[in-house]
Parts: C-alpha cells; sequence; structure tokens
C-alpha cells in the first residue's frame, strides 16, 4: 500500500507536470458493438445472435434486448509511444479487456465498481493490435462512462489532473464553505443556513464523486458511492428547504409539498442504503424504483422552483434575481456536460463545476444579505427597546423621586402638626405618619427590584430583620429571627426578592391585625436552588371570623403560584406560614447562616 | 447649628424648615430650591451644615456637593435624597458628603442625623450604611479607574476619537439619546463640564 505522503507527492508533481505541458492522447473511434447473453461465453461470438454492428456517436450502444454483456472492438493505432496504455473510464459493472483475442485485463470487485475507477491496460508500442472489452452488468444502463483514450500512461495522469483540478479544487471549497457554515450557524440556529450548508456540502460530494482525479487519493472506493447516494438524497431537500425559508412555500404551500415530498423519498432512499451497507439488500425493483424517483422529483422540483423564484424576480424580488442568475446556469452548464458526455455536442473536458460555483455564490450572496437583514433588524430592535428601557427607567426615577418627596412631606407635616395639638389627639396623625412611612417602604422595595445590580441576599434579609421590627416590636410581640444562606448562592432576581418582600409583609401584617400573638419565628432559609420562608405565631390559630383565611391564603398562595414556587397556611394551634420558592440561577454569592433575636 | 437646605420640592423645603426650625438647636439659615441660587448666596452666610437634595433642576446635588467641598471644606454636607442605589451613594460621598439620609426617614431620625453630624459623626440611613458595607465584603468599591462603567468608558473612548454621537451611536449599536445619556452620566462622575474637561480628567484619573 502506497503511504499517503508518497501519494501527495506524486500528485503534486504530476501537478506540476501537467501543467508545464501537454501530453499527447488520442480518443479511439470505429468502435464496433454486439450484445451477449450474461453467462454466454466470449468464443461462442461467432455463433452469436448479432453480427457487429458499427458503434454510433455515443458509446451507448443500441438493441440490448435483455442481454446482460456488451461487446465493443476496435483496432488501435499504429503508436509512437514510449509507455501506452488504453484508457477506460467508470464501467458499469464488470470488465474484460481482450488484446488481439488474450485477456489482458479484468475487473470484477463489487465494492470498488460503486466508485466507477477508470482502469489503464498496456499495450504495444508500435500499436495495431485488435482491442475487444467486454462489459457485464444488469443495470438498466450499461457501457461505458465516457471516452476510451490511446496515449503514454504519463501523459493520462497528467492530463487527468489538468482536467479534473479545477472540479477536486471546487469540490474541497464547496465542502469547507459548508463546514464552516454549519459551524458559523451554531449561534444562530436559522434554518436557511442549516439547509445551505448541506446543501453545499451535497453539491461538493457530487462535484468530487464525479473527479477521476479522487482516484489518485487515498480513500476507500466504495466510501464515493455513498458519498455520491448521500448527496444524491440531500441535494433536492435542502435547496427545497433553502427555497421556502428564504422565499415563503409559494401559493398552495407546493415548495412545502414538494419539501415534504421529496423528504420522503430520500428517507426511503435512506433506509435501503443503510440496509444494503449492513447486507439486507432491498428488492432491485424497489432500489430501481426510488432512484427513478428522486430522479423525477429533482426534475418536478426544479421546474417548482424556477417557477416560484422566477415569479418573484419578476416581481423585483433582489434576492430571487440571484438565484434566478445562479440556477439557470448551473442547469444549462450540467446539460452541456450531459449532451457532450452523449457525444452530441464537441469539447474538451466537463463544465458543470463551474455551474455549480455560480450557483453555489448566488446562494452564498443569498444568504449574506439575509444575514445582513436580519442584523440589520436585530440592531433596530435592540436600539428601541434600549431607547424604551432607558425612557422607563427615567419614568420611574421621577415616580420615584416625586411620590418619595410626596411621602416625605406627609410624615414631616404629621409630625408637625403633632407637635400642636394635645397628646391625646394625636391619634389620627400618627396613623397618617404611619401609612406614609408604608408608602416609602413599598416605594423603597419597588425600586430595590429594579436594580438587580446591587441586589442580594444579605440586604432582603436585613430589609426583612428590620421590617420586623418595626412592624410587630411596637405590639409587644417578642420576634425569633433565623437566617442561614448556603454557599454559592445565586443572588434573587427583582422580582423574587420583591415577592418575598410582599408575601413576607402581608404576612407580618396579618399577624398584627388579626392574632393577638406574643411571640412570632421567622425562619428564611437560602439553598442554591430554593427559598424557604416559615413564619409561626402563638396565636389563637386560623378561624372564619379573623380574616386570615380569606385575604392572607389568597393573596401570598397567588405571589408564590405565580413564581413557580408553593405557600401552605395552617392554623391548629397559632399561625403557621411556609412557603417555598425557586431560584433562578445567575451569579453565585457566598454567605453563613446566623440566628438571633431581635431585642425589643 | 446653623443649616441651609436645597431641595427642588418647594412644600417639602417649607415642612423641613419648620420641622428643623422647632428644634431648639437648629438655626434654618436659608433654603433653596436650585443649585445656582445655593452657589451664590451661601459664600456670604455662615453655614455649617448643607443639607442637600440629589435631584435638583439645575445642577445635581452631587456636583453641587463637589463644588462646595472643593471651595469651602469645613461645611458638613449631607445628602437628603430618595435615591439609594450604589453608583449614586458613591458619587455623592466621592463628591463629598459626610451624611447620607434616604427620604422617606421619620423627623425623629433626621434630626438625630444632623446632630450627629454636628458632632463629627458620619450617619447614614441603615440601607445606605449597608450599601457601603456590603460593596466592602463584595470588593465592588468604584476606585478612580473604573469610577466609569464599560459602556461610558467606550463611549468616552470613542468621543476620544473625535466622533460624534451620531457615530459613536452607530459604533457601538446605541441610540444617539443613551450616547447622550451616558456623556451626561460622565461628566457628572468626573466633575466636568465638557468634553475637553471630561478627556483631561479621564486621563488624568488613569480611566482611558
Amino acid at each position: 500500500m502506497i503511504c499517503k505522503g508518497k501519494l501527495a507527492g506524486i500528485v503534486i508533481l504530476l501537478l506540476l507536470h501537467s501543467i508545464s505541458g501537454r501530453a499527447e492522447e488520442l480518443t479511439l473511434t470505429d468502435w464496433q458493438y454486439r450484445w451477449l447473453a450474461q453467462n454466454e461465453s466470449l468464443e461462442s461470438k461467432d455463433s452469436g445472435r448479432s453480427d457487429w454492428q458499427p458503434l454510433p456517436g455515443s458509446q451507448m450502444a443500441p438493441g440490448r434486448k435483455g442481454d446482460d454483456a456488451l461487446l465493443l472492438r476496435t483496432r488501435l493505432p499504429p503508436g509512437h509511444w514510449r509507455d501506452p496504455v488504453v484508457f477506460i473510464p467508470g464501467v458499469l459493472l464488470s470488465l474484460e479487456v481482450y488484446l488481439d483475442g488474450v485477456l489482458t485485463y479484468s475487473f470484477n470487485d463489487p465494492i470498488a465498481v460503486r466508485a466507477t475507477p477508470w482502469h489503464m491496460i498496456p499495450v504495444l508500442p508500435s500499436g495495431g493490435q485488435l482491442l475487444l472489452v467486454r462489459i457485464d452488468s444488469n443495470y438498466s444502463k450499461i457501457g461505458l462512462m465516457g471516452k476510451i483514450l490511446i496515449g503514454d500512461r504519463a501523459g493520462h495522469l497528467q492530463s487527468m489532473i489538468r482536467r479534473d483540478f479545477t472540479r477536486l479544487g471546487f469540490g474541497f471549497f464547496f465542502l469547507m464553505l459548508g463546514g464552516f457554515t454549519l459551524l458559523i450557524n451554531t449561534q444562530n440556529r436559522d434554518i436557511a443556513y442549516y439547509a445551505f450548508a448541506v446543501h453545499v456540502i451535497a453539491i461538493a460530494g457530487y462535484t468530487l464523486r464525479y473527479t477521476h482525479i479522487k482516484q489518485l487519493l487515498p480513500i476507500e472506493p466504495g466510501t464515493w458511492f455513498y458519498i455520491w447516494s448521500m448527496s444524491l438524497l440531500l441535494v433536492m431537500v435542502t435547496l427545497l428547504l433553502f427555497v421556502r425559508e428564504v422565499f415563503g412555500s409559494g401559493r398552495w404551500q407546493f415548495i412545502n409539498k414538494l419539501f415534504y415530498t421529496n423528504a420522503v423519498i430520500s428517507l426511503t432512499g435512506f433506509i435501503i442504503l443503510v440496509a444494503g451497507a449492513i447486507g439486507l439488500a432491498a428488492p432491485q425493483w424497489l432500489t430501481n424504483a426510488t432512484l427513478s424517483l428522486i430522479r423525477g422529483m429533482f426534475v418536478i422540483s426544479l421546474l417548482f422552483i424556477l417557477v416560484h423564484v422566477g415569479f418573484l424576480a419578476f416581481r423585483g424580488n433582489t434576492n430571487a434575481r440571484l438565484l434566478m442568475l445562479g440556477l439557470p446556469l448551473a442547469i444549462i452548464f450540467a446539460t452541456r456536460d450531459a449532451l457532450w458526455a452523449l457525444d452530441l455536442i464537441p469539447g474538451e473536458n466537463t463544465i458543470g463545476h463551474w455551474g455549480a460555483l455560480f450557483f453555489v455564490v448566488s446562494l452564498a450572496t443569498i444568504l449574506a444579505r439575509r444575514y445582513a437583514a436580519i442584523n440589520q433588524q436585530l440592531r433596530h430592535y435592540s436600539i428601541r427597546m434600549e431607547e424604551n428601557a432607558r425612557e422607563k427607567a427615567l419614568l420611574l426615577m421621577d415616580l420615584h423621586d416625586g411620590i418619595g418627596s410626596i411621602m416625605t412631606n406627609i410624615l414631616y407635616l404629621a409630625e408637625i402638626a403633632a407637635r400642636k395639638v394635645a397628646p391625646g389627639s394625636r391619634q389620627p396623625l400618627e396613623t397618617i405618619s404611619g401609612l406614609a412611612e408604608e408608602g416609602m417602604v413599598e416605594i423603597r422595595s419597588f425600586m430595590t427590584s429594579l436594580d438587580e445590580e446591587t441586589e442580594d441576599w444579605t440586604t432582603l434579609i436585613a430589609n426583612m430583620r428590620r421590617y420586623a421590627s418595626h412592624t410587630l416590636l411596637p405590639h409587644g410581640m417578642k420576634v425569633a429571627f433565623h437566617s442561614s444562606t448556603r454557599t454559592a448562592t445565586h443572588p434573587p432576581s427583582g422580582l423574587l426578592s420583591l415577592n418575598i418582600f410582599r408575601i413576607y409583609k402581608e404576612a407580618l401584617n396579618n399577624i398584627v391585625k388579626h392574632t393577638q400573638a406574643t411571640r412570632v419565628s421567622i425562619k428564611i432559609t437560602i439553598s442554591p436552588s430554593h427559598v424557604y420562608l416559615k413564619i409561626e405565631d402563638d396565636g389563637p390559630g386560623l378561624s372564619d371570623t379573623n380574616g386570615w383565611k380569606h385575604r392572607g391564603l389568597t393573596n401570598m398562595a397567588a405571589r408564590a403560584d405565580r413564581l413557580g414556587g408553593h405557600l401552605e397556611i395552617r392554623g391548629e394551634k397559632g399561625v403557621t406560614i411556609e412557603c417555598t420558592l425557586p431560584i433562578a440561577r445567575e451569579k453565585p454569592i457566598l454567605q453563613q447562616g446566623k440566628q438571633e433575636d431581635i431585642p425589643e | 447649628m446653623r443649616i441651609a437646605i436645597v431641595e427642588d420640592d418647594d412644600q417639602l423645603l417649607a415642612s423641613l424648615k419648620v420641622l428643623l426650625e422647632g428644634e431648639p438647636d437648629i438655626q434654618v439659615i436659608a433654603t433653596f430650591n436650585n443649585g445656582g441660587d445655593a452657589i451664590a448666596s451661601i459664600p456670604t452666610m455662615d453655614v455649617n451644615i448643607l443639607l442637600i437634595d440629589i435631584g435638583l433642576p439645575d445642577i445635581s446635588g452631587i456636583e453641587l456637593t463637589h463644588q462646595f467641598k472643593q471651595k469651602y471644606p469645613s461645611i458638613d454636607i449631607m445628602i437628603f435624597s430618595v435615591y439609594f442605589d450604589q453608583e449614586t451613594v458613591f458619587a455623592a460621598l466621592r463628591a463629598g458628603a459626610t451624611a447620607y439620609i434616604t427620604k422617606g426617614c421619620t423627623p425623629r431620625e433626621l434630626i438625630e442625623a444632623l446632630h450627629d453630624l454636628q458632632r463629627g459623626g458620619s450617619p447614614m440611613s441603615p440601607k445606605i450604611a449597608r450599601q457601603v458595607i456590603s460593596a466592602f465584603h463584595n470588593e465592588k468599591i468604584p476606585s478612580e479607574q473604573n469610577l466609569l462603567t464599560q459602556r461610558e468608558k467606550n463611549v468616552l473612548i470613542e468621543i476620544e476619537k473625535g466622533k460624534s454621537y451620531k457615530e459613536v451611536a452607530s459604533k457601538l449599536s446605541i441610540s444617539p439619546h443613551t450616547v447622550n445619556s451616558h456623556i451626561k452620566k460622565i461628566y457628572e462622575k468626573l466633575h466636568s463640564h465638557n468634553r475637553q474637561e471630561a478627556l483631561q480628567k479621564a486621563q488624568q484619573k488613569g480611566i482611558i
């Protein structure tokens, strides 16, 4: 086995040599053909059912009539070569070559044939030998895939590289383009990108598969069959997907319907392919039918795409115009290659890969324009959102400033007024002060929740402890406050912080209003995933008359529920409120637990 | 104790005056509802303590604090504001405020804070004190170099290159309004009044 490095060296040397000069090659002409049954031996040629006939222009001989073996013969021209060989392009399926009636070369490898390899058969330098080629196949098409040539061995290799190098380069370019697009697209997850990437990889597979040069690459011959099959299965499905994403599905959703039809057929083809690969060969009729369906749908889909996109191009859609530039070129170039292969038009080489390049470039341009448009849109949205957020922040600041000043003013006016009335008449003024203070607490907790930068559990717990001392101590209640925060707990979001405080505030206010408790125990535990809050009092417990059941439970439970948490109130002996709320994972902080009684 | 009050809300200003004058050892020398009047008049008065609101109509209370502290370092300045976010609190303390009390405190708390300040203390509302302490714990104290946010630094760097607001907005994918508000913040934080001054101070402080 030739090592890869040596092989690469040979390829480079041949490449350089091929660029520097042109080798002389001759296409063998004046072919005659006749058909044989598959198992019929060559010796029966004189008693055969048909006589030798001159072969018309192409190597696809007419008049097969159920036969599975094709014989082709011609006399080699007199030569002037140093190391002459007959170059036979791919054949379907097996091949035997006779020189002056002697079997000189035989090829019957069921795996290698899948890559339709070329063959080089040494001949005499003087020429003039009778060349007879036997091709056996049970395929619907039987024959040669190209033209049989004669020339020097090195000359063949040179001209093969010269012919195929551009195609090979394009193939690798498509492969890289598709691969990079797949990598880039992991960020934006646009289906059009995936469709483009896979489509271009499929075109790459096709382009590489149809180079003769691939035989010099260290890849198993059978692999090329799978590359070609996958390309065939994916190429139209991905094109339809791309068209659907970029240009919409058209009237009656026909692009979408075509996409699903092609997808189902391709999936069937894929299953047949996999089954074949693991030794469960599908019936030949099924394989043939699927292949025909794929090809038929290919043509139909192409027509519909041309109509759909052509109409949009006519209406002035720039992307559609771009596609209408690339796609028809690819079709024209591919048609030209097919006609050339059938010897219907003259020419030296295939040009289909140039058509593929124009097409891929048009698709890439469409994608780049789409990306630019999406980016522009996102920029607009982000600017608008930023503007809105800024305006809202300013409004909130203004509101905060205004209401804050009013509340403070009320508080101070109540105090000033209280100084001027008799001590016995100060109750309403004290209530006004209390309400103003409560209003300020409310505003502050709201503003704190908006400022998530400074939000942390320590501040929230400190505010809760302060609120407990402000609310419960004046009513003669003793408060035991216990808090613990586990290490690496994420800080609370503004919404969570606001809701915890509201639930807590409501619970404490209810204790003041509806119980005659003398002792209140508060416990808050912050774990990495949950906040657990437990408030217990030693009052008479829940009853229908003291108002707990209706107001407290509904409001607090609804809040907990909205945050995906749970709240429970029990009241057989005193009232116990237990609330668990989930914590969204953000930035971690480090805190330790502590317990203390709030001094009176 | 001789006090001057700068507060844009006239009603609150009046209440504060009445409330504080009710205290035997507090004398309210003057009240102002904007910064300009305070700058013009206070130098001629014998004031120990200045009670300043942050949200003033003509000049920010932080800037006013900075100006007074530069010229009259012996005057104690107490910020009296609804704002308690870390950025504002640190900007005020950096500008020279010795006390920070949030609006909504009880009259008694305010009066006690004034006495505390008079005695040489540095009173702060519990929430403000906790902000300062927790900033120390979390090492979030804005140093000279990180006085500006990353976004503000980026804006300033673009301005330094001679770009217009519109060009800066386009480069940073933000709206020109946002650029404008960043510039205002930058001026405020650097105590500067124009582009040149802001750039000069930012370079001196090693910010850009």
